[in-house]
């Protein structure tokens, strides 16, 4: 086994494109999770009976699911009901959905860890329920939550590894053709592994620094 | 469906005995680790060792591991079969974040607890056997359960290097018979039971064992 | 007589100086009692006894050896906790007896009937099934005294081992602890019960920033206080 730097270098640039993928990927279904999920925490905190019995209905099922499934339920049923959508697309779907509802569980976790006790101190001075949650108690969560979800993130990176089942060309797709294609087996895991680490460590540290810019 | 059910049946069987024997190796190994590195230095070569282990677990997806060990593994000149590869990578993964579970374990138990053994004239090494590690193992189960529930969603993965457990059987039943969504609706409810089984077992354990200092285990979603 | 000599200990914790060179020599069957301001050392000083902390300087002799072995010394000194420190895994029977099984190849029912025997001994004969959170604060105490006792230590080294106690349970384990000084045990006994101390230590030491200022019999150092800061201590306490 002897590492072959010239193959390592031929592929690097079809590898560092894919790790564009990647990134694209990752941080549009992260765009989306962070919409989607304080309204599913929100929905399950403060929705009536029936909504949030659904979304928390819907939060298990996410939970008790592999990605991958998720990914080709996506990929799949789509089409069926009129959404046709590109691979890619279809994956950052999925990956938001799934990333919404981890976090939901973040933030709602972290609301009802606070206590009753702030709770009742707000509704006391006269807050209306859904004041008391979103002027109250989201802002004390804030920095107890931001490290969790950044792990999160790191997870959701992770993830769109999987995306390569749906053919998106991104690192774990082009680098698994590569492999298949030249033969050239350690120089390229090596480099999948090394551009994940890259990605996925700088998230780790720029984590670090927020909850020490916080100090949580 | 009720037939795709019924043919999704064995490799359901597959994926269980795959989650589950990984658990079996990988939960021991990482308490092992976990207390090994709860009890050396920081420079400690095996610290640096399992460091790293832990910094190429998680800092990379578990495709990437399943990989390295399909692919690796031949160049080596090792061939051994499918499962014994599949169970590998999980292994690895699977060990690589229970090794920081065993530590908080470890480092959980109160320091009374090293005083008292170490009061009475044990040594370091057999205070940590027969007090701090029984304690640790108990602190464990609640993530366990929870890593248990982890190996089942990342065992899908093992797809990809042709082993048939669940998701690589409902993937090649819906390409021969091309109802998708039918196949992956029965296949998400075959995982969603076990798993979401597996986590009302978890909190009900966590629940009884809370008032002995259970570590909490926290869902987190991908490999 | 001598059974133990402890000569010059000093141990500080980054900039503050816990112990500053104590002297303690205490003679075979006596029952000392330290008291002293929170902060004062006493904890440390007999934690360094039996070397939980590890001190800076000092030497200490056990029947006029040098305390080598680690171990060898910690199973000759009996050490009872603050916080008991139970292990809440095991039954209090497994509690006491764990010990000499694995330190002294005691059979387990050799172990056992020692076991039976100690719980018998600190009134809790027909606890010995029960884990220690079944067990009462004084209850689970009074374990850990026969804990200690199961290695058949010369020495016995208690860290305040009434302060977490609730009032009414206080009186149970100083009981045990009267006893077990009346029948011959040498002990060590950091505390702030005065009412112990008068009744059973035959000399009582108080300590202030990691040094023993003062040292005399129950009568003398409650009516006759030997320094000006053991006054204004026994003023504090005693609430005169």
């Amino acid at each position: 086994m002897i590492f072959d730097w010239v193959a390592f270098f031929e592929y690097l640039p079809r590898l560092i494109r894919a790790a564009g993928v990647t990134l694209q990927a990752s941080l549009l279904s992260l765009g989306l999770a962070c919409l989607l999920a304080p309204l599913l925490a929100l929905a399950r905190l403060l929705g009536p009976k029936p909504l949030s019995a659904v979304v928390q209905g819907m939060i298990e099922v996410v939970r008790g699911l592999p990605p991958l499934v998720i990914i080709a339920f996506a990929y799949f049923a789509l089409p069926k009901v009129g959404v046709v959508l590109s691979g890619f697309w279809c994956g950052v779907l999925a990956l938001g959905l799934v990333g919404a509802v981890y976090a939901a569980e973040i933030i709602r976790s972290a609301i009802e860890s606070l206590g009753r006790g702030q709770l009742e101190a707000a509704l006391a001075l006269g807050f209306a329920r859904w004041r008391a949650v979103l002027e109250i108690l989201l802002p004390q969560t804030l920095r107890r939550i931001l490290p969790p979800l950044t792990n999160e993130f790191a997870n959701l990176i992770k993830a769109s590894s999987l995306l390569s089942v749906i053919s998106v060309h991104e690192i774990s797709q082009v680098g698994q053709s590569l492999i298949f294609e030249t033969f050239v087996v350690i120089e390229i895991l090596v480099q999948m592994a090394i551009l994940y680490l890259i990605i996925i460590g700088s998230v780790t540290i720029l984590s670090r620094r927020l909850e020490r810019g916080l100090g949580a | 469906m009720g037939q795709v059910l019924v043919r999704l049946l064995p490799p359901l069987g597959l994926t269980m005995i795959l989650s589950v024997t990984a658990l079996a190796i990988a939960t021991p190994l990482g308490l092992a680790l976990g207390a090994l590195r709860a009890e050396l230095p920081d420079r400690h070569p095996a610290s640096r060792a399992i460091d790293a282990w832990v910094f190429f677990v998680r800092g990379t997806p578990i495709l990437i591991q399943i990989f390295a060990i399909y692919f690796l593994l031949p160049k080596l000149g090792l061939q051994p079969p499918l499962f014994v590869m599949g169970v590998g990578a999980l292994v690895l993964n699977s060990a690589g974040y229970q090794i920081e579970i065993g530590r908080a374990a470890v480092q959980s138990v109160p320091k009374g607890q090293w005083e008292a053994a170490l009061a009475l004239g044990f040594d370091r090494q057999a205070s940590l056997w027969h007090f701090i590690l029984p304690q640790a193992a108990r602190r464990m189960v609640g993530p366990v359960m929870n890593e248990l529930s982890q190996l089942i969603k990342a065992s899908s993965v093992l797809s990809v290097i042709t082993i048939f457990e669940l998701h690589k059987a409902a993937e090649a039943i819906s390409s021969a018979n091309l109802r998708f969504s039918e196949v992956i609706l029965v296949e998400g409810f075959l995982y969603f039971v076990f798993i979401f089984g597996i986590s009302l077992i978890a909190s009900a354990l966590e629940r009884r064992l809370s008032a002995s200092g259970a570590l909490a285990g926290a869902g987190s979603f991908a490999r | 007589m001598t059974l133990l000599t402890a000569r010059g200990l000093a141990k500080r914790f980054g900039s503050f100086t816990a112990l500053d060179g104590v002297d303690l020599d205490l003679n075979r069957g006596e029952r000392l009692v330290i008291c002293g301001p929170s902060g004062s050392g006493k904890s440390t000083l007999i934690r360094c006894i039996n070397r939980l902390e590890e001190p800076d300087a000092g030497t200490i002799a056990i029947d006029g050896v040098p305390a080598g072995d680690l171990q060898a010394l910690r199973r000759r000194v009996g050490m009872v906790f603050q916080q008991f420190n139970l292990f809440p895994n095991l039954t209090a029977r497994e509690n006491i007896a764990i010990a000499p099984r694995k330190l002294l190849g005691l059979s387990r029912a050799e172990a056992d009937a020692r076991a039976e025997a100690l719980l018998d001994r600190v009134q809790l004969a027909g606890h010995a099934d029960k884990p220690p959170a079944a067990l009462s604060g004084g209850q689970q105490q009074r374990v850990a005294i026969a804990r200690a006792l199961a290695m058949e230590p010369v020495l016995m080294l208690f860290d305040e081992p009434t302060s977490a106690l609730d009032p009414e349970m206080i009186r149970e384990v100083l009981d045990v602890m009267v006893q077990l000084g009346q029948g011959g045990m040498s002990m060590i006994v950091v505390t702030h019960e005065m009412g112990f101390a008068r009744r059973a230590a035959d000399r009582i030491g108080f300590m202030d920033q990691g040094r023993i200022v003062a040292m005399a019999p129950p009568q003398q150092f409650f009516d006759a206080p030997p320094h000006p800061r053991l006054v204004r201590f026994l003023d504090n306490i005693l609430g005169h």
